[in-house]
């Protein structure tokens, strides 16, 4: 199954190499935008897999758009992207309802897909038991 | 014998007989004369003898001015008499004929001969009888002169005043010459003018006396001054001007003056005036001229003596206002002052007992300030009473002129009992007059039985206007100590406060502080000019918890624009002045009614204002001083200026410095870190497109592996430059993110998550950066303890390692922009690292308004 996926970033060289990597890795890029509000409007009108989102996204906060994504209706599924290092973002993150981190020059279509499968098994419910 | 007897004929006992009754005649008269009868009973008797021996004659005595004129004297008489008959005798007195005797017939027949022999006889004794009462007038005269002359010497030795011994003059002048009107006047070549000392005729005088007058309105004292000779001035009609019309007036007639010549020249003279019909005697001007001659001695030892006293006196005073001055000068006590003005005026009126008694208008009260009698004043130093209860003072205050109390026999009150029993008597008091009102007064106290000369009050009047000055001086300098103890205190405790580098706040609210302890005023607020004309708080008193708390009142605003225009002291105090009917209610609310603004000037330019306010209407004196403690703080104020700008411009250079780092790292980020990044995504895109065979597939991996690592230490180099996301999540995240990095384990304790300001985050960040980062390179510690620790006012930060210590901020080492950072925020920095015992470095960080230097704005 193809993961269809939304690229949140400020910079256009970058939207432009991951968009190539992630297709290439079998990733659908269904969209991609460099402000929160372009971020939520296609979010709510594609409803894609996973929104990756820069933590620094030019003058706005990644962090602040990664928790609307995550809150409310839309529910998406969001993953922080930056060049910085991990543990420098490690207490920003929380409170994003992001569902993981990847460091930028790490972007792989197999990351992704792994920090999927990774949140979906410590988030899933079991499933109710069928009766009848 | 014959009846030849001898026979007297009778015309010869005729004539014997009438030799006999001639000699017996001439013989009663000479008895009258030697008797010194009245001489209108010689004449009498000289023309009823001579009568009666001349037969059918009648005799006078005529009394002719002009030698000249004796024929036509006795032609008159004879035609008088309405004979053509008459001889006349000249009376001969002392060389000079002074009359005739002159014998008419009676009947129609001529005289017999012989009688104007016989006339001659009588009028020889006619002659002695003159010339003898002449001389007894002379005598009787020169003994009244003499007696006149010892009345005055008297007086003149006695010591008695000037204007008693002219007085005494004027009089025995009225007395010698037997008029009722005499004047003494004085003259001055200078002006050309008289002034009448003293008439004995009183109210009666054309002139009071004191008077002035020119030359040409005193006619006789005009004639005296040009001849120096006695002068008469019999026709007064036709003289000019008012006083000698007024003399017209008051019904006199003759005058005769006399000069009065002292030591050559014309000191005055002296006038007789003789009423509108009498006649005054010719000679009368020698005999004045006589007197006056004698008194013009006695006149002259009064000037002298005045002079010499004038001059005693005004050397004394000097001296004592010399004694007086240099105590001041040398800024002695005013209480020591004031007992030398009290000392030095006993000196000089030689008396034992002199106060000075300050006045207190507002009470009413008078307070005793000094008095040399110590312990038997009535009153002791430092107490005060009522003006009632002190006559010579109470007089001072009533007519603000010398006055003079002589006796306290009925004064009713404590004090002028004690002034009783104490011995005192006499006393005189004069005003102590500063700045147009009466300050309090100066009094001497004579002994119950001594007298105080007249003219005392005078003296002592002199004497106060004299030190009046020194007094207002020692006063004046008495406050300005007060004053400059208070405000050196005031000084001192705001420039210690600056000494220690207290925050910016802490010290303006100090000033305002001082100010209003110097001024009784509760509610101070100091502020500053910006260029635009605005102007910020920085320090207060207090605030009564209103919403905007960092700004003027509208009032306060608009006393410091006026200030601002003026670059004066300015006020409100009226509601109805006030710009807005809001501001009138605002500050009405806190119940101020006055409202004064001075400006503070530092280094000759405008800086700022200094606002009072009060629930009362201020003193008008609050400008001045008000102005004046500005002066006194002005530079402290300028030290925390300057040291602000010091701080201000080392802060403007981080923060430049700062910037530009942050500028590098962005355009890393955006540039090459994204150019590298593309290039890693770039070839794993490659990989991904392409099977490729295994040996380019090696080749590739080398290059992503060699990009991931140029990536890295960009990042590395990048994480040093600039805490790119301390700004974003605050100490706690960055310093946690730092102990993460670091190869020694970090204990971190960052209390609290409250956001301090940019700079001073930054600033811990860096130096608990730069720290960790030595320690990792020198240290050899296993661990490393980062602490940090804020309040409303400080932030502290420290980091310690249990490493070998050692370190030092030698030039070149990262320690030591730390220094600048830290020190440019206004905080302090230590390092200490001890050689074998680790080392840590803490700093501590002012939170409080940053300074800020705007230049002044005029």
């Amino acid at each position: 199954m193809t993961l269809s996926c939304l690229i949140i970033d400020d910079s256009e060289k970058f939207l432009a190499s991951a968009t190539r990597l992630l297709s290439l890795q079998g990733v659908s890029v269904i969209g991609r935008a460099s402000s929160g509000d372009e971020a939520l409007r296609l979010a709510a009108a594609l409803s894609p897999d996973v929104t990756l989102v820069d933590v620094e996204l030019g003058d706005e906060d990644g962090i602040e758009v990664a928790r609307r994504l995550t809150s409310g209706d839309l529910s998406a599924m969001v993953i922080l992207i930056s060049l910085r290092d991990r543990n420098e973002l490690t207490e920003l993150m929380a409170g994003s309802g992001a569902i993981g981190f990847l460091r930028k020059d790490a972007l792989d279509a197999q990351a992704v897909a792994d920090l999927i499968a990774q949140w979906k098994q410590r988030n899933v419910a079991p499933e109710p038991p069928h009766f009848g | 014998m014959s009846r030849q007897s001898l026979r007297i004929s009778a015309e010869t006992t005729e004539s014997l007989n009438q030799v006999l009754r001639e000699e017996a005649a001439l013989r009663r008269v000479a008895t009258l004369v030697t008797d010194m009868a009245p001489q209108p009973a010689v004449f009498e008797a000289v023309t009823l003898e001579a009568s009666r021996l001349l037969a059918s004659a009648q005799v006078q005595i005529a009394r002719v001015d002009d030698p000249a004129e004796l024929d036509k004297t006795i032609a008159q008489i004879a035609q008088e008499a309405g004979t053509d008959c008459a001889i006349g005798v000249p009376i001969v007195v002392g060389g000079r004929t002074w009359g005739a005797l002159v014998a008419v017939s009676t009947t129609s027949e001529p005289l017999a001969t012989g009688s104007a022999a016989r006339l001659a006889n009588f009028s020889q004794q006619v002659a002695s009888a003159i010339a003898s009462a002449q001389a007894r007038e002379e005598l009787r005269g020169l003994a009244e002169q003499q007696a006149a002359l010892r009345r005055i010497a008297t007086l003149v030795a006695e010591g008695a005043e000037p204007q008693a011994v002219f007085t005494a003059v004027a009089v025995e002048a009225a007395r010698i010459l037997g008029v009722g009107a005499v004047a003494l006047l004085s003259y001055d070549a200078n002006s050309g003018m008289f002034t009448k000392i003293f008439g004995t005729h009183g109210d009666r005088s054309a002139a009071p006396n004191g008077t002035r007058c020119l030359v040409w309105e005193c006619p006789y004292g005009a004639l005296v001054v040009a001849t120096s000779r006695p002068a008469r001035v019999d026709d007064w009609t036709d003289v000019p001007g008012p006083i000698a019309a007024r003399y017209r007036e008051l019904g006199y007639g003759q005058a005769v003056a006399a000069p009065i010549i002292i030591d050559g020249s014309i000191w005055g003279c002296i006038g007789a005036y003789g009423e509108a019909d009498e006649i005054l005697p010719p000679g009368c001007e020698t005999r004045l001229a006589d007197f006056t001659h004698l008194m013009a001695t006695a006149i002259s030892n009064v000037q002298a003596r005045q002079a010499r006293d004038e001059h005693r006196s005004l050397a004394e005073s000097q001296g004592a206002l010399r004694r007086v001055a240099t105590l001041v000068a040398e800024g002695a006590e005013p209480k020591a002052v004031l007992a030398a003005v009290a000392v030095e005026a006993a000196r000089i009126l030689g008396v034992g007992a002199v106060s000075l008694i300050a006045y207190d208008a507002d009470t009413e009260m008078f307070t005793k300030i000094f008095g040399t009698h110590g312990e038997r004043s009535p009153v002791p130093d430092g107490a005060t009473w009522p003006v009632q209860d002190c006559p010579e003072g109470a007089l001072v205050l009533a007519t603000g002129r010398p006055a003079r109390v002589d006796d306290w026999t009925g004064i009713p009150g404590a004090p002028a009992a004690k002034h009783r029993e104490a011995g005192f008597g006499q006393a005189v008091a004069a005003p102590v007059i500063i700045d147009g009102s009466i300050w309090g007064c100066l009094a001497a106290y004579g002994e119950a039985d001594e007298i105080l000369p007249p003219g005392c009050e005078t003296r002592l009047a002199d004497y106060t206007n004299l030190m009046a000055t020194a007094i207002a001086n020692a006063q004046v300098r008495d406050e300005l100590r007060g004053l400059a103890k208070q405000q050196g205190a005031a000084l001192r405790r705001v420039a210690t406060l600056v000494a220690q580098q207290a925050s910016p706040p802490t010290i303006f609210n100090a000033v305002a502080g001082e100010a209003s302890r110097a001024l009784g005023v509760p509610r101070v607020d100091v502020g500053r000019y910006h260029q635009d004309g605005s102007v910020i708080l920085l320090g207060s008193t207090g605030r009564s918890g209103r919403p905007d708390d960092h700004a003027f009142s509208e009032s306060e605003k608009y006393v410091a624009a006026r200030v601002m225009e003026t670059g004066r002291a300015a006020r409100i105090d009226d509601r109805t002045t006030r710009p807005a009917p809001n501001a009138a209610a605002a500050d009405e609310e806190e119940g101020f009614r006055s409202v004064v603004g001075a400006p503070i000037m530092v280094e000759g330019a405008l800086w700022g204002v200094i606002v009072v306010l009060a629930g009362e209407i201020l003193h008008e004196d609050t400008e001045t001083r008000l102005t004046d403690f500005t002066h006194l703080v002005a530079s402290s104020i300028s030290n925390v200026q300057a040291r602000n700008n010091l701080i201000a411009s080392r802060s403007r250079i981080v923060t430049a410095s700062d910037e530009t780092r942050r500028r590098i790292e962005r355009n890393l980020h955006d540039g090459i870190q994204a150019r590298v990044l593309a290039l890693g995504l770039g070839l794993r895109a490659v990989r991904a497109r392409f099977p490729l065979p295994p040996e380019v597939q090696a080749g590739l991996d080398e290059v992503a592996h060699d990009l991931e690592g140029v990536l890295e230490e960009i990042r590395i180099f990048s994480q040093g430059l600039h805490p790119a996301l301390l700004a974003r999540s605050g100490l706690g995240p960055s310093l946690r993110a730092l102990g993460r990095r670091s190869p020694i384990r970090v204990n971190l304790d960052v209390a609290g998550g409250a956001r301090l300001p940019e700079p001073v985050e930054t600033a811990v960040y860096y130096v608990v950066s730069e720290a960790l980062a030595n320690a990792a390179k020198h240290s050899q510690a296993a661990e490393v303890s980062v602490t940090v620790i804020s309040d409303s006012a400080r932030v502290g930060a420290t980091v310690a390692d249990d490493g070998v210590g050692g370190a030092a901020l030698a030039r070149g080492s990262g320690l030591i922009g730390l220094v600048d950072r830290v020190e440019a925020l206004g905080g302090r920095f230590a390092l200490e690292s001890p050689a074998g015992r680790g080392t840590t470095i803490s700093i501590e960080l002012p939170l409080a308004s940053q300074p800020t230097d705007e230049q002044p704005t005029l």
